[in-house]
């Protein structure tokens, strides 16, 4: 029959055709760095130039590219008299073209494996008329490998209308539609079992256009979708798309309408993800195609759905809400991001603790005041009953659950200070004064952090202080051992390098010994000081030698003795030398026997007054003192008695 | 010894030698000892500086002998009093010349055949080399005396002669290895002494002293010292004739600077 009528057909077409001019057109289309071309046959029909015959628009291919996967899209029909008629349809896909080719009618063929949306269907006069078949396969050589989804979507005067079928693996949908294109009695989803039996799991209720009730047959639950809002009176309804946003509503209104607490939106079965995603891929086709063609190939399915708009209040609440839950994140962020908390601080169980608990108000409370203004900025919430909805949904908790465990490892829940009283009735009010009180716990956490840190840090710069501390009194004990020598200990009479070390190490020892971090904290500078001091000291001691033999020099004359016929020494003033030799330089550095912190810098300077002391001296007249000074045996009166502002421990 | 000392030695060796080898030779008896006799001296020997290279030498001796039966000291024998202008030339070189004025005691106090005390004046000219070694020094020293004596004996006249003496000495610390203040050393010291003159006949060697001591540096300026010497040479009337002595001897060694006290300061190069 079918051919009977096609011959008729050509047959006709062809003696219209005679009489007229007829014209193939090709051009290339580019649409988003993307080249089409689009293929069509046009007519002269009087004055007018129009569209009659085949029509191709396709994607051109790069010949480099047939080895690699690519994509491809193929749209055929036809016009009659400028209008879409005839068979359409759509091949869009992605494919390989890998395997060997063969040479098939002097054309290099290579067999295509890939995945496939077909979309054919009938246009009669502009408009989409009968069944069209949606098919998602996969292939081999273009042989069916896998069908990933079937439907078959009834039009009827471009609407969609009538029964829809949808089958995914072992899944089965069937659908109603008006004649205008709205969703219309039960909507049945359907297992299929290998024996090909049917079996109803879910039940969607479409009436008056509207979804009313969800009915799952596996668990035996209604859900009933309608009639959620107390003010009905201001209720308005809308259309909408059987989309993706429509199932996110649908899932709210049902979180609403049970005692279930979604935290976030989840998505619909993957039954209806898939004819989704095949519609979205027909939109995008036909935001190319649609121009080109004057033919728009995705099926629009409506539905009703309840409807109260945001009034001003409501806006303005939420404004206030996210100002609200910014300052809380921002807080809590400032102090995560804050550079008082470093590697160190996390190694601490506290700081840890309370970073966690702190993470945990954000993911399980923060996250749902989160999802409620997502969903206001959606617009979702318009169709939710926002007062039941806040209510169910927020847990105005005085606790949060910790994801970590505690000491005797089982799972906690942290108390906050204070506990929530939920006074207002008002759930926007309740919601706000909760964000407060949220905010104040957060607050309470930061501060008790906060000092926390500011002990830790200052214990921390105690113990980092006390570590340049040992290395600098090691650093200046290596300092002493080689600066202060044999010569110094033979001046000193004793082992001036030991005395030395050991002054260090029980300035140290000393320090060691007090408890409270606090009066440590105030001795350490002083003990740096000291130690400053004491590296001046060695420093000066190393000197000493030299500046010894120079008032040595100073005092000794080189005599010729003409006897022996050599050069001898002489002391000067041998009294007054023998008497700082002997007495006050020993002194000087019995000094150093008997060191305390706060004459380290008194006897050093006890050394500079002596030698430059000794050698002001030498030019004086002293020939008195010399004879009396032989007697003083003790360095104090012997440094008074020459005038030498000199300090000794025994004083 | 540097190349001009050594000539110098050379020199005055030749002069000395061709001095005593010139004289009229007589013919020697067998030469014989006589008993030693004994003898104490006690010097004081000074030496002033005067300027960085001149030095005044005062030196004084107290000399007393033995006699009749006491050994040692048993009479005065001579105080000497030598003086002179010494010039260092070098660190290692110095010359002298001055002037001795020797009192000689009566060999026989109380004996009026003797004058208790006769005069004896002399030049002299004297000409050290030193050698330096980082362990000891060793002296080399050329004296030459020009003297007028005569003897003790009443109406007896002056003669006069000339003496050449060359000592060898050495210096060697003991208790360190240099010569400082504090160093005892010792002093090994010989000394041959020869003599012309128209009363020099067959006599030439007048006095051969080999004489050890040890000494102390107490400072650069005072230095002491004990020693023994032995002594032998011939008789002035009988060559044949050697007289021998045994002596002890103290020394003190004094080295005053008379230069003013701002040249004897050194520069002070203290600079802290």
């Amino acid at each position: 029959m079918s051919r009977l009528l096609l011959f008729l057909f050509l047959t006709l077409t062809t003696l219209i055709l005679r009489s007229q001019v007829r014209d193939i057109s090709r051009l290339f289309v580019h649409d988003n760095g993307k080249i089409y071309q689009k293929q069509y046959q046009i007519t002269l029909q009087n004055t007018d130039t129009i569209l009659e015959g085949k029509f191709l628009f396709y994607k051109i291919l790069q010949k480099e590219i047939l080895n690699k996967p690519f994509n491809y899209l193929y749209l055929s029909g036809a016009y009659t008299n400028n209008r879409a008629n005839g068979v359409w349809s759509l091949q869009k896909g992605s494919a390989t073209a890998s395997r060997t080719g063969f040479f098939n009618n002097y054309h290099l063929s290579k067999p295509l494996d890939g995945q496939e949306l077909f979309y054919s269907g009938s246009i009669v006069k502009g408009e989409k008329q009968g069944d069209w078949t949606l098919l998602n396969w996969k292939y081999d050589n273009y042989s069916s490998k896998d069908t990933l989804l079937y439907a078959e979507v009834p039009y009827k005067d471009n609407q969609v209308s009538g029964k829809l079928t949808i089958i995914k693996g072992n899944h089965l949908l069937e659908g109603q539609t008006t004649s205008y294109g709205y969703t219309d009695g039960s909507w049945l989803h359907y297992l299929l079992t290998p024996t090909g039996e049917k079996k109803l799991i879910e039940e969607w209720i479409f009436a008056s256009k509207r979804i009313t009730e969800k009915i799952n047959h596996t668990k035996n639950t209604k859900i009933s979708l309608a009639n959620q809002f107390v003010d009905s009176a201001k209720l308005i309804l809308v259309d909408i798309e059987l989309s993706r946003e429509y199932f996110d509503i649908i899932q709210l209104l049902e979180s609403t309408s049970i005692n279930y607490y979604p935290s976030v939106i989840k998505k619909p079965i993957e039954l209806y993800t898939l004819f989704l995603q095949s519609i979205t891929e027909l939109n995008s086709v036909d935001s190319i195609v649609s121009k080109e063609s004057n033919v728009t190939l995705s099926p629009i399915i409506k539905t009703k759905i309840e409807s109260l708009p945001y009034r001003e209040e409501e806006d303005y609440f939420f404004k206030n809400l996210s100002i609200q839950l910014r300052k809380k994140d921002s807080l809590i962020l400032l102090f995560k991001k804050s550079p008082k908390i470093d590697l160190v601080d996390l190694s601490s169980p506290k700081v840890n603790n309370n970073l966690i608990l702190l993470d945990a108000i954000q993911n399980q409370i923060g996250s749902t005041i989160d999802t409620l203004l997502l969903l206001h900025a959606k617009g979702y919430l318009r169709f939710v009953n926002r007062d039941k909805y806040i209510l169910q949904n927020i847990a105005f908790s005085s606790s949060v659950q910790m994801p970590s465990k505690n000491e005797t490892g089982k799972k906690y829940a942290y108390q906050f200070t204070n506990t929530f009283k939920k006074s207002a009735t008002n759930p926007y009010l309740l919601l706000s004064n909760y964000l407060d009180y949220l905010l104040y716990e957060v607050q309470l956490i930061n501060d008790s952090l906060n000092y926390y840190l500011f002990e830790s840090k200052k214990e921390q710069n105690l113990l980092e202080q006390e570590a340049i501390l040992l290395e600098r009194s090691n650093r200046l004990k290596r300092l002493n051992d080689s600066l202060v020598g044999a010569f110094q200990n033979e001046l000193a009479g004793f082992n001036l390098t030991e005395s030395i070390n050991h002054f260090i190490s029980s300035q140290l020892m000393h320090y060691a010994r007090i408890i409270d971090a606090e009066e440590k904290a105030t001795k350490i500078p002083f003990l740096f000081d000291c130690l400053e001091e004491v590296e001046q000291l060695i420093y000066y001691l190393e000197r000493v030698p030299s500046l010894y033999f120079t008032v040595k020099d100073a005092y000794t004359n080189e005599v010729f003795n003409p006897y022996t016929f050599t050069n001898m020494e002489e002391v000067s003033k041998p009294n007054l030398f023998k008497s700082f030799n002997k007495v006050i330089l020993p002194a000087l550095f019995n000094n150093l026997n008997q060191l305390s912190c706060d004459k380290v810098e008194l006897y050093k300077n006890n050394f500079s007054i002596a030698f430059n002391g000794m050698i002001a001296l030498l030019q004086k007249d002293t020939q008195k003192k010399e004879r009396k000074i032989k007697r003083i045996k003790n360095p104090n009166e012997a440094a008074q008695f020459i005038n030498l502002p000199l300090v000794f421990s025994n004083e | 010894m540097n190349r001009i000392q050594l000539q110098l030695f050379i020199l005055l060796s030749c002069y000395f030698i061709s001095n005593t080898v010139g004289q009229d030779q007589v013919v020697a008896n067998e030469k014989s000892f006589e008993t030693p006799e004994t003898f104490l001296w006690l010097s004081s020997y000074n030496n002033f500086r005067i300027s960085d290279k001149v030095f005044w030498v005062a030196q004084l001796h107290y000399r007393r002998t033995e006699y009749e039966g006491l050994d040692f000291i048993g009479r005065m024998a001579q105080l000497y009093n030598r003086h002179a202008i010494s010039y260092m030339v070098s660190s290692n070189i110095s010359v002298s010349l001055g002037g001795v004025l020797r009192l000689d005691y009566s060999p026989q106090p109380g004996n009026d055949l003797f004058e208790p005390l006769v005069y004896e004046p002399r030049i002299w000219h004297e000409y050290l080399f030193v050698m330096p070694s980082p362990r000891y020094q060793i002296y080399h020293r050329i004296r030459l005396e020009h003297r007028w004596s005569r003897s003790a004996r009443k109406g007896s006249e002056y003669i006069y002669r000339n003496r050449y003496r060359y000592q060898f000495s050495m210096k060697i610390p003991l208790n360190g290895k240099k010569l400082v203040p504090g160093s005892f050393y010792a002093k090994p010291d010989i000394e041959i002494i020869l003599q012309s003159g128209k009363e020099v006949t067959n006599s030439p060697i007048d006095d051969l002293r080999l004489y050890g001591s040890i000494a102390y540096i107490a400072n650069p300026r005072v230095s002491y010292s004990a020693g023994l010497m032995y002594t032998t040479g011939q008789q002035l009337n009988d060559g044949s004739i050697y007289r021998q002595r045994w002596g002890i001897r103290f020394n003190a060694y004094v080295s005053l600077d008379f230069r003013k006290k701002s040249k004897q300061l050194p520069t002070i190069n203290f600079t802290d």
